[in-house]
Parts: C-alpha cells; sequence; structure tokens
C-alpha cells in the first residue's frame, strides 16, 4: 500500500536524489588540486573553506548529498560530505572529551574515504582526496569566523566534478548504508514488494523535519516506520525485526515522500498535519489544486476529464490508473498515517465533480452558482473582521482539524463532521452573517448530512421549497431588505448602520418565531413609511415587499416553528442567504435594463 | 491434517463490533488498520467461539457487510512489555513498582468502526483426531446459536470485542481493493513463531484466503522469535 506506492513512483520522480542521498544544504567547501593540496589559502599561507553562501543563499547551496539517520553514542560519519567536525575535526567545544570524539569522528570519515577510494581503481578524484586526507593536510584548515562545528562541508577536486556525485561513490556509499542498516535482517521476502531481496534492520532515511506540521512548530526528522520500545514490537521485539522491509523500498519510500512533500503541487499542508498526494501514472490533471484553489479553468478540466467519451478503452485501462493520498502527521519522532486513500482516478474524478455539485451556490454578486475553495471554507470557520478591503477572515482562528476534514469529506463524499457544523452556526451567530464560503458550507453540510435525493438544497434559491425553516429565512431576508430600504437616507442612499440580522440573526435562526414575530410587526411600519415618502420608486417597492410578505405566509402551512435544531438552522441560513442573492440578482437584472424571470 | 471431502457445506459466523483494528504490520507503532479483517483475527476469533487440539481452522473468505469506515484515537500507553525476569524480582521484592508515567509512550490509532463480517471457514483435522469432523462442525454452529465462547471475541485488538451470530443473509458491499501483503498466520510449531503472507485483495466486498500463505525466507531463527 502506502510504501509500495511511493516506492513505485520512483522512476517518476524527475529529480530524485540518488540512493540514499538526499538534498542537504552545504555551507562550506574544501577545494584541492589533483595533488591533494588545498587550493585556497589565507594571507598566513593556511588552506581556507570556500564559503558557498551568497546574498541568494544565506545558508549556503543545496546539494545532493549522501545521508543516513545516525543515532547513539557513535555516530557514524557520511561519505565526503558531513559536517566539520567530521571532515576537519573541529570539536564542539574546547573540553579534552570533544577534542577526543572529534579526532574519532574525523578518523571514521577518512576510513571511509579510504573505502570509497579502494572501489573507485584509479579514480584522479579519489586519490587526490585520499591524499589531501591520508596526509593530514585537512588538520592545518582555518575554520572561518562564525564556522559550527555542526555546518555541513562538501570536497571538491579542482577541475572535477563532485566526487560524492560520482559513480563510484554512488556505489560505495550504498555498500556501507547496506552494512548498517542491514546488518542483521539478512535477506528475505519484501513485505513490501513481495522481491527476494537485502532487508532492512531501520528505515535509511527520515522523513526530513518541518516537512510534516507539527503543533509546536518545531519539527524533527522523523521515521515512517519506526519500532523502538518493547511495547511497539511484537514479542519485545524492535526495528525491522518483524516487518522485512528490503533496501529498496525503503530508501525509495521515504525519498520519495520527502521529494513529494517538497514540492507545492503535490502537498498541502494543514495546521496539524499534511496531505500528499500522486498518481500511480502521472497525468496533467489539476484534481487536487481544483479543491484547494477552485480556479474555474481547473474545475472546467475535471469536468471535461470527466466528460470525456471512453470508447475504445477497456475498464481495466479506465482503472489502471490510480490516484493516492496520505495525510500524514508526527508524533515525536514517528510519522502518524491519518488517512490513505488508494482509489481508481475515475473515481477519484467523480468525487472531486461529486463535492462541486453538493457545496456551489450562487453569490450575492454573481448570477451563476461558483464553487468555494477548501481552505477558504475551512477558514470561514474563525473569526473575521471588516477591513478596508472589505471582510477578512483571520487566520488559525478556524479549528485546527477543519482543513483535513473538509478535505477528508471531499475524497470519501462524506458528510463534512457535525462538529463543524455546529462550529459553523456559533460564528455565523457571533457574526451576524452569511458569506458565500459560509453558504457554500452549509450547503454542502445540509445535502451531505440531512438531505434525502429529492430534498437536497439546489445552488440557486427554490421559490417552491415550503420547509418552515427555509421559509423563515427568507422571510427574515426579506424583512431585513425591507427595514433597510425603509431606513435609508434617500440623499446618500446608505441604510441604517446595523439591521436586524447584525443584531438578532443568531437568535432568530435557533428560535424563529419569537423573534421573527415582533419583526412582521414592525415592518407594518416600514411598509408604511415606503408607502408615504412622496416617492414613486418606494412605493413600487412597497408594492412589491408586500407582495413578496405575502407569498411566503402562503408557503408556511402554519405558524412560524418555534425551534430549530442544527438541520433547521442550516435550512434557515440557507433560505436567508439564498433570498439575499436572489433579491440582488433581480436588482441587477433590474438595473440593465431587462427585466429578468426568475431561473431557479 | 486431513482435507475434508468435497461438497461438505463450510461453517460461517457473522460477527460485528463498534470498533476494529486489524494492524498493518509496517504501521504497528503508530497504528494503521487494514481496512478489512485479516484471517489471523478471523481465526483467533473463532477459536474464542470454539477450540479444540483435535482441528484448526481453515479460513476461506471474509466478506465485509458493512460500508468501511475509520475512526482515529490518540491514547497513552506504555513502552514496555512484562518480561520474566521482572515478576521474579517484583514477586521478590514487594517494593518493585512499575512506574507507568515514567513509561509513558502516546500513540496514535487509525481504526474501523461499525463494522460487520460474514467468516466463511472449514476445519482441519490433526493427526491425533479420532472423530469425524461433522462432530466438531455441529459443535461449533450449536455454540454460535446459543452464544457460547470460551472467552470473549475481539476485533483485531483485545478492547474492541465482538458480537457473534449464525450467519445471515446480508449481502457483501460492492467495493474493491488491492490490501496489499497481508499476514495469512502465524505457525507456533518450532522453537519460535514462524509468519506466513499473502497478496490480499478485496473484490466486491470479499476477501479469499488462500490456504497456505507465503513462509518468510531464511531460517526461522533469523527471521522470527517470540514466545520461545
Amino acid at each position: 500500500m502506502l510504501l509500495k506506492a511511493l516506492a513505485d513512483h520512483a522512476p517518476h520522480m524527475a529529480d530524485l536524489p540518488p540512493t540514499n542521498y538526499r538534498p542537504r544544504t552545504v555551507r562550506w567547501c574544501l577545494t584541492i588540486d589533483t595533488d591533494g593540496e588545498p587550493v585556497l589559502r589565507g594571507a598566513d599561507g593556511r588552506p581556507q573553506l570556500n564559503d558557498l553562501a551568497d546574498a541568494e543563499h544565506r545558508n549556503g547551496i543545496v546539494l545532493n548529498a549522501p545521508y543516513v539517520y545516525r543515532s547513539g553514542a557513535k555516530p557514524p560519519p557520511m561519505l565526503l560530505v558531513d559536517t566539520l567536525e567530521y571532515v576537519v575535526a573541529a570539536a564542539k567545544n574546547t573540553t579534552p572529551k570533544a577534542q577526543e570524539e572529534a579526532l574519532r569522528r574525523n578518523d571514521a570519515y577518512i576510513d571511509l574515504l579510504r573505502a570509497w577510494a579502494r572501489d573507485a581503481g584509479d579514480d584522479p578524484a579519489a586519490r587526490a582526496v585520499l591524499a589531501c586526507f591520508d596526509q593530514g593536510r585537512h588538520r592545518t584548515v582555518a575554520l572561518p569566523d562564525g564556522a559550527k562545528p555542526s555546518d555541513v562541508v562538501a570536497v571538491s577536486v579542482h577541475g572535477h566534478d563532485w566526487p560524492h556525485l560520482g559513480a563510484a561513490a554512488q556505489e560505495a556509499w550504498r555498500a556501507t548504508v547496506t552494512a548498517r542498516k542491514s546488518g542483521r535482517a539478512g535477506s528475505g521476502r519484501c513485505l513490501s514488494c513481495g522481491h527476494e531481496r537485502p532487508l532492512l534492520d531501520s528505515l535509511p532515511e527520515p522523513v526530513k523535519a518541518g516537512l510534516i506540521p507539527v503543533a509546536t512548530g518545531r519539527g524533527r526528522d522523523a521515521q515512517l516506520v519506526s519500532v523502538n520500545t518493547s511495547a511497539q514490537g511484537r514479542g519485545g521485539r524492535i526495528q525491522l525485526a518483524d516487518i522485512p522491509l528490503c533496501e529498496e523500498c525503503g530508501a525509495r519510500s521515504t525519498a520519495v515522500l520527502n521529494a513529494l512533500l517538497a514540492e507545492r503541487s503535490h502537498r498541502y499542508r494543514m495546521p496539524d498535519s499534511v496531505i500528499v498526494w500522486w498518481l500511480k501514472d502521472p497525468v496533467e490533471l489539476p484534481l487536487m489544486d481544483v479543491l484547494l484553489n477552485a480556479e474555474p479553468q481547473d474545475v472546467a478540466a475535471v469536468f471535461a476529464e470527466l466528460e470525456k467519451p471512453r470508447r475504445g478503452r477497456s475498464a481495466e485501462d479506465i482503472e489502471a490508473n490510480r490516484f493516492y493520498a496520505a495525510t500524514l502527521a508526527a508524533n515525536q519522532s514517528r510519522v502518524v498515517v491519518r488517512e490513505w486513500i488508494d482509489i481508481a482516478l475515475e473515481q477519484a474524478l467523480q468525487r472531486v465533480a461529486a463535492w462541486f455539485r453538493d457545496h456551489e451556490i450562487q453569490p450575492w454578486r454573481s448570477d451563476a452558482p461558483r464553487p468555494v475553495p477548501v481552505w477558504l471554507m475551512a477558514r470561514c470557520l474563525g473569526r473575521g473582521q471588516d477591513t478596508n478591503e472589505g471582510w477578512r477572515y483571520t487566520k488559525d482562528t478556524e479549528p485546527q482539524d477543519a482543513h483535513r476534514r473538509l478535505l477528508g469529506a471531499a475524497l470519501h463524499t462524506t458528510p463534512p463532521p457535525f462538529a463543524l457544523l455546529t462550529h459553523l452556526h456559533q460564528r455565523i451567530g457571533a457574526d451576524g452573517r452569511i458569506d458565500h464560503a459560509r453558504a457554500a458550507l452549509l450547503r454542502l453540510a445540509y445535502n451531505r448530512t440531512f438531505a434525502t435525493e429529492h430534498g437536497k438544497v439546489p445552488p440557486v434559491l427554490d421559490e417552491e421549497r415550503t420547509e418552515s425553516a427555509y421559509v423563515a429565512g427568507r422571510l427574515f431576508a426579506v424583512l431585513e431588505s425591507l427595514q433597510y430600504r425603509a431606513l435609508r437616507n434617500p440623499e446618500t442612499g446608505e441604510g441604517p448602520n446595523s439591521t436586524i440580522a447584525d443584531k438578532m440573526l443568531s437568535a432568530a435562526k435557533a428560535t424563529p418565531r419569537a423573534r421573527m414575530e415582533p419583526l412582521l410587526d414592525k415592518s407594518q411600519a416600514h411598509l408604511r413609511r415606503l408607502r408615504t415618502s412622496g416617492r414613486p420608486k418606494d412605493k413600487g417597492a412597497q408594492t412589491a415587499y408586500f407582495r413578496t410578505i405575502c407569498d411566503l405566509h402562503d408557503l408556511l402551512d402554519g405558524p412560524l416553528p418555534d425551534v430549530l435544531d442544527q438541520e433547521g438552522q442550516s435550512l434557515f441560513s440557507l433560505g436567508y442567504y439564498q433570498q439575499h442573492a436572489h433579491d440582488q440578482r433581480q436588482r441587477r437584472a433590474h438595473a440593465n435594463g431587462s427585466p429578468q424571470e426568475d431561473q431557479s | 491434517m486431513t482435507t475434508p471431502p468435497a461438497g461438505t457445506p463450510p461453517l460461517a459466523v457473522e460477527v460485528e463490533g463498534p470498533f476494529a483494528c486489524f494492524t498493518r504490520p509496517e504501521f504497528k507503532t503508530e497504528r494503521l488498520s487494514y481496512p478489512v479483517m485479516t484471517p489471523s483475527a478471523a481465526k483467533g476469533l473463532l477459536e474464542a467461539i470454539f477450540w479444540k487440539p483435535e482441528f484448526t481452522y481453515r479460513i476461506e473468505r471474509i466478506e465485509v457487510l458493512k460500508p468501511v469506515q475509520w475512526f482515529s484515537v490518540r491514547r497513552n500507553e506504555v513502552d514496555q512489555t512484562t518480561s520474566g525476569d521482572w515478576v521474579r524480582r517484583a514477586m521478590t521484592d514487594p517494593a518493585t513498582r512499575f512506574d507507568a508515567e515514567a513509561n509513558r509512550d502516546q500513540r496514535h490509532m487509525k481504526g474501523l468502526r461499525d463494522v460487520a463480517y460474514r467468516i466463511v471457514t472449514d476445519i482441519r483435522l490433526n493427526p491425533h483426531a479420532d472423530a469425524h469432523p461433522a462432530k466438531y462442525r455441529d459443535q461449533f454452529r450449536r455454540r454460535v446459536e446459543r452464544g457460547a465462547c470460551f472467552s470473549q471475541p475481539f476485533l483485531g485488538t483485545r478492547e474492541f470485542s465482538a458480537a457473534f451470530a449464525k450467519p445471515g443473509d446480508r449481502a457483501p458491499i460492492s467495493d474493491s481493493e488491492d490490501l496489499g501483503v497481508m499476514l495469512h498466520s502465524i505457525d507456533y510449531s518450532g522453537k519460535r513463531e514462524t509468519y506466513r503472507w499473502f497478496h490480499a485483495s478485496m473484490v466486491e466486498g470479499v476477501v479469499h484466503v488462500p490456504e497456505q500463505g507465503a513462509e518468510l525466507p531464511g531460517s526461522p531463527a533469523a527471521r522470527t522469535g517470540g514466545r520461545g
């Protein structure tokens, strides 16, 4: 499953590092000539290191470098590219213990170089590097000001490519990692790929720190497969003793995961987790971008792909391509798989299309229903404020798991969790505001949680709908509009600072009858004010409002509902929003001089 | 082991429960369940209902009767297992205590909720058995009908108890999925346990289980261990 899907994706990753390599930020470089003499020297004649940092790369340049997870009291070296402590024996501090450890690490580093040089044969770069380190020239290097023993340093030979990227170095490093990570396991059938291969004691590479968000903000390297204490393994056995994973699957799966997590087009970071996705056979299709950003051209592309005629293609072909998505979190230094999705691409397309069908809704300022990106749908569950540029939601005030839950609902075609709906109603009540994003989320929640196939709320106003909650919401919108119109300044066209929605939307959607009957009484005063203002347009408006209120009353079987639950409140809010959107559309049509019949 | 004659009706039992976790071996620390029951879990469940040394269960197929649904939970656990040595020390020294706070390990579980399966199985007589297999099959059916069990059956992990009943006529779900390599069975006959695996897939809600799983290669001493 996850490990196999990741490892199988390796051939599709164009710039995947060699096996057991990873992109590392290299700050310094020890450059030598073909005789092993350091090239760069200071005024005092001592060899110096090249500083690879510049204005654009303040911490150095990123290079694919040998890497393996190391731990313990005597962590072993990497080949050629390692920290200053290993390469030039720069001690962490001045204590004898630290000096001794630096020398030990440097000796181990040189031993590794010797093993590589043996395998490299008469490679001039290998001979030069070995000559430099065998003769102790590296010990004479002057450490630059500000250099830390933990800074990464590479070795280069003047006139040659990076020696650590050579074929001999890759082979030697691979053999070293095999010896370190597969020593006890021997060979056998891999649980992931099913082939007979050398098996791992532990995964050679962790998921890079920072690629998986953690609540504290200070992420660290995390292992995808980890058994470190007796209670975690069967019979008290630790590491991969009972999880036969081959070197290839182990190394490739983490390398691919690191590469995918680093790609913006393959991952979406959320407050408590990250979702990473890929296709078995990559094709140009904005499958997840469309969920995350809801750009119209992407939505059109997904629907076009879904509607493509598939004549001439067998069912196996259509099913062959798979969509994979994993939601990952981290627990200390262990990766937590919170979600794993493995479905046919066709099925994924259908689920994305269903997502849009279930939530798209007509906004106030447009005639056509529009989708909402997942990030905004999650963000609208948080607090917001009026700014000079309009209403803006405040980042990180939404529930931490909102993004993950909504994406899960989209990819599984399930209702969003009930807790999010409750939270949304609470925020609507607190802000007295239902905007396009909130209305879309309400429509999604209602259609997937409460509605039957025939009872779904459409994306535009349903004038035939007779549920008392929906009609009450519409009526509340009409009363608000009437109030605004009746109390607005005829000179400036501005209405009151706050409307009935600002003051009592929360109460009205929970207990419509108690709140709206007094409002209906007051609406008579607003109607009279329009009727007696002396302006013909006001008189026409009064007639229209009166007729709309009467029509809505006619839709009700009885009195307004006393109390509404979450389902009723969702319908009330949708009725309220869609009535306003409908009225705005009518006004636009009227202003354009082409009175338009209601299209709903 | 004796194979039953052809045409013998298989045994079946329906099990269900509010939660289940059939942990994937590669994600056993931060647990992630297979989407369906594994044959080794099914065998353990059947043995909780009826077990005799004269026969073993051979799981033929597992039918998934309810849509796959998931839940997540993070719990406080401990990072140590009890060893024989620790128990001996605790018995001799009354002051010895296990401090759960000092050995705390918080672990996540992605499990299944609201599950129901129909396990279709048969029995294989062991060499020393001297009765007709129909005897054991009938015993099993009688125990299922009256709800008798030796210990409470569970769904993958002991905290997720299972209810069981005789098979009904519910149709399996229509989903199909490649489940990857799955634990087939554990062989306890040697000095140390040996695992057998098979490539599992669910086809229209049914997981067919082969008679034999592939053993882990290498010598048993190198790649197995545990209870010995």
